[in-house]
């Protein structure tokens, strides 16, 4: 961060744990979600011609983001989805 | 607690969604300019609609005890036309000088087009002229990061720009640093599919704190509901974030920047 940013940093006042206990079934709801996504195309009527899809590469690579980032994932995630600055 | 709703399309809302906002203690709501789902046909619409956001709607807010401002511009999803949209920005000043209107906007990218920007420019400058407040749309999706750098790099250059008086909407993890880090104000949409969840909405406080962010619904024809911003609120109780941080965000700040603007009549409580 640059000396402009603001330095009041909120944080959160609950525990890791507290968080955890929280939002575990959210998150488990919401992968499993993406998991059928992709098992309901890929079984589709020509699922295997869209494998290799740009999207469904970035939503592998989103995948890939989720289980090895640290600290960023979301940043890293929308990076990964936008456009190149410079074509 | 009063809640003020930074960014709504009551245009494409029903009454009822006014009935909702009022009873979630919302008091007061801000209509910027944008498209309407189709391109319009003519300037003409565009004056039709700018009188609609300006006379019509406060009307109907007041009805629920919610004050209605709104932003006139040409939107950036109609920019593209570079000649008729000069002819929308002729009549923009005289809607400025309205009694419920806060300023120009809102204004922006959409497919990071030059014809887009050339309009966006434009409009800078009018609202340079007129003294106004400045609320930037930023674009969707993959297009996002490069339009608000595109539109954060003309700002940080032009030399006549006191950030404290634009706001760049829309923003998530990958674009509020940027933005802040140059002293604009940073917003947050909560739509349910794209843009920001509240949780996120939440982490990024959490994670850049409270000043200079504002948070809105941004409901319009789509997908989206006024409710989301209510949802937030509730959000940070259950993270067991205190009243008064809360206030700030969904009261104080928006007080902060749109207070800049002596029509707008909210005043912060915690100053």
């Amino acid at each position: 961060m640059t000396e402009n940013t603001p330095k009041t940093i909120m944080g959160s006042p609950k525990t890791a744990q507290e968080l955890l206990d929280m939002y575990f079934l959210d998150a488990r709801s919401q992968l499993l979600e993406a998991a059928a996504i992709m098992d309901r195309i890929e079984r589709a009527h020509g699922g295997e011609n869209v494998l290799n899809d740009g999207r469904l590469k970035q939503l592998r690579d989103a995948c890939g983001i989720i289980k090895n980032g640290k600290g960023n994932r979301v940043e890293q995630f929308l990076l990964l989805m936008s456009e190149p600055e410079k074509e | 607690m009063k809640v003020i709703e930074p960014h709504i399309h009551m245009i494409a809302r029903t009454t009822h969604d006014y009935e909702r906002m009022a009873r979630m203690h919302t008091v007061a709501c801000c209509e910027p300019a944008f498209w309407a789902g189709y391109d319009r046909t003519s300037p003409q619409a565009f004056y039709d609609y700018f009188t609609h956001i300006s006379e019509f709607e406060p009307k109907r807010a007041a009805q629920y005890q919610i004050q209605h401002y709104c932003w006139i511009c040409i939107n950036p999803k109609e920019a593209e036309d570079v000649a008729f949209s000069r002819e929308v920005i002729s009549f923009v000043p005289e809607f400025l000088i309205k009694s419920t209107v806060l300023g120009v906007g809102e204004i922006g990218l959409n497919l990071n087009t030059s014809n887009e920007m050339t309009i966006f420019q434009e409009q800078v400058e009018l609202a340079l002229q007129h003294d106004q407040l400045i609320w930037i749309h930023t674009p969707h999706l993959k297009d996002k990061l490069k339009g608000t750098k595109m539109m954060l790099d003309y700002l940080k250059g032009h030399g006549k720009i006191n950030p404290d008086k634009v706001a760049f909407d829309h923003c998530e993890e990958h674009t509020i640093r940027m933005i802040r880090d140059a002293g604009f104000w940073a917003a947050m949409t909560i739509y349910p599919t794209t843009k920001n969840s509240p949780g996120r909405v939440v982490d990024a406080l959490e994670i850049y704190g409270a000043e200079k962010m504002l948070v809105d619904a941004s409901g319009d024809w789509g997908p989206s509901d006024p409710g989301t911003l209510h949802d937030a609120i509730f959000e940070m109780k259950r993270r067991g974030h205190k009243e008064k941080d809360i206030e700030k965000v969904f009261y104080d700040n928006p007080c902060f920047f749109l207070g800049q603007c002596s029509k707008f009549m909210c005043r912060p409580i915690n100053t």
